[in-house]
């Protein structure tokens, strides 16, 4: 099956930063792809890029099987795309908006998007100035969703969202469209919300994907444990196994976090401590803290 | 409603605020320089202020083009739909160029209604006014094109700065030309529309070509903008050195003794000491010790200035007659008398009861030239003035008083001399006590002096008619002039200026580098006009094509400036080709220099910045640690 959207080893740099470093990346139509990274980790870079509003320096995207630096306006529009911030007209009041959308976007459904914006009880008189920061986001949400697209792009979607409108928007659209088919692709801070929704995520660091696995899979292969080591002529031996993921000194222990920890690593580790706890699964929020912020020497 | 319809409308909030305040200011300009100003007897003023106005109400509002979806963060928003770069670029620009019509045609609306109940109303329809407005509004269309072009290059800001200055002040340089031909307005408004056509043509590839400052110019872009920049860098170049040179060789001059008549019958080389009073030099220029003060020869003549021949100042040719607006008081008002660029004398009385206006011809010829001049003859009462007319081409002179309707009265000199110099006579005693000054002008013929009355030309004492030098230049050097002054009392002065002082040489040297910087393409065209004689031929707005040194003499400087502009075609070539640029690439920047000179360079630094070309060190991807099983 074609990918819905692909990176293929793209590389970008503004001035001597090297922003992205060869990221590799394919979402499967109807398949939920969560973009997990720091600040500046090029997370809006990357998503720039698959929209052709950047151009990548080295390889190529693609979305809906056509490159990134080649989409037409009929590509376009099976397309779904809300940047970081939500940014809309200000002056305009949200009928005028969604007039806007309806002449300039063939597949924009009205009636869905008045639906949906009834629904969130956003008036349509209103100007968009004078809407909270969360309802323009809703605004702009609903009016990506009423385009049926195939493809679905968005920059951390939940920024201005509070917890219910969060459970009660994003999930509710994201999952439609999902079981529509539409492939979605969001960079997202809350990683509740990325547990909630994502079928599948990625980490990026350092400007390429260090992680790209589905979430189930992440947590049956990760684990944490505690550690003591055991003293040779008075100094702690350091753990050493293959697959460790971080290791924190707390005091004598260590808190290791492991991959893949199968019984011949397991021994391994057992040989040179005198405790070794009982696994724990760590959530998404602590293997993401693991795998940015530990040194990569641990890896 | 279609897609470019919706585009539009999205604005409009925008669009009207624009149309509105660009409306605005257009009335209150034209109310301010009145109808009859602009529709039945065209002035300069309309002119001149149309000039300032539209192009920058259109610099601003192009401006807001570039800005309006920077401003709201809605660029990509905008793009991610059903519509192309162009066709939103296009949708833009035809918002902007419509607000920009309306701006005049609301405001000639206003005034013409107005004038319908109050004034002149449909009687006053000069084609001129409508050529002018036509052309002013070409010069808005064309000033927000340029913005548009400027504000969209794929460079740096900086670049884009330098860049639009470079284009302006080409564009400029290009209409002083083209001025100086005096085209009729229609071809002025057809070349200016033309040139936004053009320019809209190129902002709507850069608009589409989004600016990546880590990336080379696109080779699609590289084809328009080198021809471009090169044009514009010499264009450029030549203005600036033009008046570089201008500007040293004068401080040169005024560095240098002047020639001062110390007494009737005697000339002396002096340096200033203070205000009015002078140390007087000997043959060998060292200061003799005496102190003098007396007329000077203006040390400014000494410069080569082509755009005058040299007439001495009160000759009826000279430049510093050229007084051609002038305003009399007559019963009930004012009458405003002005000669026009188109040959005639426009009349416009604004008295209580109404205003008129009217348009002279020169008696016979139909045109006067445009050396043509006005002179106020001594006031006779409060409300009775005189003004006179002096045409030196095809000599002739004309009485304007305040008869109603006004009439050109010829008033030849007595004895039917030719009018040879306007000079100022001090007559001892005012006869009316009208006013303080003993002071008059008076006109210098072939033989006698004569001063205008009520009664018509009266002759003039010579001894009281303060004469101007002889300034004959033997060697126009620009450096060291050879002159020779004759003064009032018939003595004669020569003297040979040579660089004595340091700082001379100093300014001597300035001027030399701006004739070595200037484009080598108008540096031969340069050298091969004489300087000397070009004045004589052309307008005063083309002095900037011309050079002083290699006109003058100084051919020899091109070679320096070839060599220089070798170098610096080399050095960024070379420079190119390391950075990893094609030989296309770097053959088309070093011909840019070649023809831009040092401005090219400049400019070509700009564009093809070492960000552009230096990648970061390429380093390996971090490996993925978890991969789906």
């Amino acid at each position: 099956m074609t990918n819905a959207i692909e990176f293929r080893g793209v590389r970008r740099h503004f001035g001597q930063q090297e922003v992205l470093r060869g990221l590799e990346l394919a979402v499967k139509p109807g398949e939920v792809f969560a973009l997990l990274g720091r600040n500046g980790s090029g997370k809006t870079t990357a998503l720039r890029i698959l929209l052709g509003f950047l151009k990548p320096h080295e390889g190529e995207a693609f979305i809906l099987g056509r490159p990134s630096a080649a989409l037409t306006s009929a590509d376009r529009e099976r397309i779904g795309y809300v940047a970081e911030g939500q940014h809309l007209y200000p002056e305009l009041r949200v009928c005028d908006l969604l007039r806007f959308e309806a002449e300039t976007r063939t597949r924009f459904e009205p009636a869905l998007a008045e639906r949906e914006l009834a629904r969130a009880g956003l008036p349509l008189e209103k100007h968009v100035w004078h809407l909270s920061r969360g309802q323009r986001a809703q605004v702009a949400l609903i009016l990506v969703a009423a385009t049926s697209p195939e493809v679905l792009v968005f920059d951390d979607p939940a920024m201005g969202l509070d917890v219910v409108m969060r459970r009660q928007l994003l999930d509710t659209l994201i999952e439609l469209l999902a079981e529509r088919g539409c492939a979605v692709l969001f960079s997202s801070h809350i990683l509740t919300d990325v547990e909630r929704i994502a079928d599948r995520v990625g980490i990026l660091h350092g400007g390429a994907l260090i992680v790209d696995a589905p979430l189930d899979e992440l947590k049956r292969r990760v684990q944490k444990r505690q550690w003591i080591p055991r003293k040779v002529n008075g100094h702690g031996a350091e753990p050493l196994v293959d697959g460790l993921l971080r290791a924190r000194k707390v005091s004598e222990a260590y808190e290791l976090t492991l991959l893949d920890l199968d019984e011949a690593r397991e021994a391994t580790l057992r040989a040179g401590a005198t405790h070794v706890s009982e696994p724990l699964v760590p959530d998404l929020e602590e293997l993401f803290l693991d795998l940015t912020t530990g040194t990569e020497n641990s890896r | 409603m279609n897609k470019t319809l919706a585009l539009i409308q999205k604005d409009r909030v925008w669009l009207t605020i624009a149309a509105c305040t660009g409306a605005v200011a257009c009335t209150v300009l034209l109310f301010e320089l009145r109808f009859e100003n602009v529709f039945v007897l065209p002035g300069y003023g309309l002119v001149e202020g149309l000039w300032l106005l539209l192009p920058l109400l259109a610099a601003l509002l192009a401006g807001f083009q570039v800005a309006r979806e920077h401003l709201s963060r809605t660029s990509e928003y905008v793009r991610q739909r059903a519509i192309t770069p162009q066709h939103l670029y296009w949708s833009q620009t035809v918002a902007a160029v419509t607000v920009l019509l309306s701006w005049p045609v609301v405001a000639v609306a206003l005034l013409w209604l107005r004038e319908l109940v109050f004034g002149f109303g449909a009687a006053g329809a000069d084609a001129r006014g409508w050529g002018i407005l036509a052309a002013g509004t070409s010069l808005g269309l064309a000033t927000h094109a340029l913005t548009l072009f400027v504000l969209t290059l794929p460079l740096a800001w900086v670049g884009r700065v330098a860049l639009g200055i470079l284009t302006a002040i080409a564009l400029l340089a290009l209409q002083s030309v083209l001025v100086s031909f005096e085209p009729p307005w229609l071809v002025f408004a057809l070349l200016h529309g033309g040139l936004a056509l053009a320019l809209w043509m190129v902002a709507r590839v850069n608009s589409c070509t989004p600016h990546d400052p880590d990336r080379p110019l696109p080779r699609s872009l590289l084809l328009v903008a080198a021809p471009l920049v090169a044009v514009c860098a010499a264009l450029f170049g030549a203005i600036v050195t033009s008046s570089w040179e201008a500007s040293s060789l004068q401080r040169l001059q005024m560095q240098r003794p002047w020639i001062v008549e110390i007494a009737p019958d005697q000339l002396a080389l002096v340096r200033p000491v203070r205000a009015g009073v002078q140390e007087i030099l000997d043959e060998g220029l060292a200061p003799t010790g005496r102190l003098a003060s007396g007329r000077s020869l203006g040390n400014e003549t000494l410069a080569p200035r082509p755009a005058e021949p040299r007439f001495d100042p009160f000759d009826v040719r000279s430049v510093y007659h050229w007084q051609r607006n002038q305003t009399l008081w007559i019963r009930g008002g004012v009458r405003n008398v002005e000669l026009t660029p188109w040959g005639s004398v426009r009349i416009i009385d604004r008295l209580e009861s109404g205003r008129s206006a009217w348009a002279l011809e020169r008696p016979g010829s139909g045109r006067f030239s445009k050396r043509a001049f006005l002179r106020e003859a001594r006031r006779f009462s409060i409300d009775q003035e005189l003004l006179f007319l002096i045409d030196p081409e095809s000599p002739g002179i004309w009485r304007i008083d305040a008869e109603t309707p006004p009439v050109l009265v010829p008033l030849p000199l007595p004895g039917g001399e030719r009018p040879v110099k306007v000079c100022s006579a001090n007559l001892g005693v005012n006869p009316t006590h009208t006013a303080g000054n003993d002071w008059v002008d008076v006109v210098v013929g072939e033989q006698h002096a004569w001063q205008l009355t009520i009664d018509g030309w009266q002759p003039v004492e010579s001894s009281r008619v303060l004469q101007p030098f002889t300034l004959t230049l033997h060697d126009a050097d620009p450096f060291q002039p050879d002159v020779e002054v004759l003064s009032s009392g018939g003595q004669r002065l020569r003297h040979r200026y040579t660089l004595a002082t340091g700082k001379e040489m100093f300014l001597a040297g300035l001027t030399c580098v701006g004739a070595v910087l200037r484009p080598l393409p108008l540096a031969l065209f340069a050298a091969t006009q004489d300087y000397d004689d070009i004045g004589r031929s052309l307008p005063h707005e083309t002095r900037w094509l011309f050079d002083p040194l290699l006109g003058g003499g100084f051919a020899w400087l091109l070679a320096p400036s070839a060599l220089l502009c070798l170098l610096l075609a080399t050095l960024a070539r070379r420079e190119l080709r390391q950075r990893g640029a094609s030989h296309a690439r770097a053959n088309s920047w070093a011909a840019v220099i070649l023809v831009g000179g040092v401005f090219g360079a400049l400019v070509v630094s700009l564009i093809e910045t070492r960000r552009a070309w230096r990648a970061p060190a390429r380093s390996a991807p971090l490996p993925v640690v978890i991969r789906a099983a």
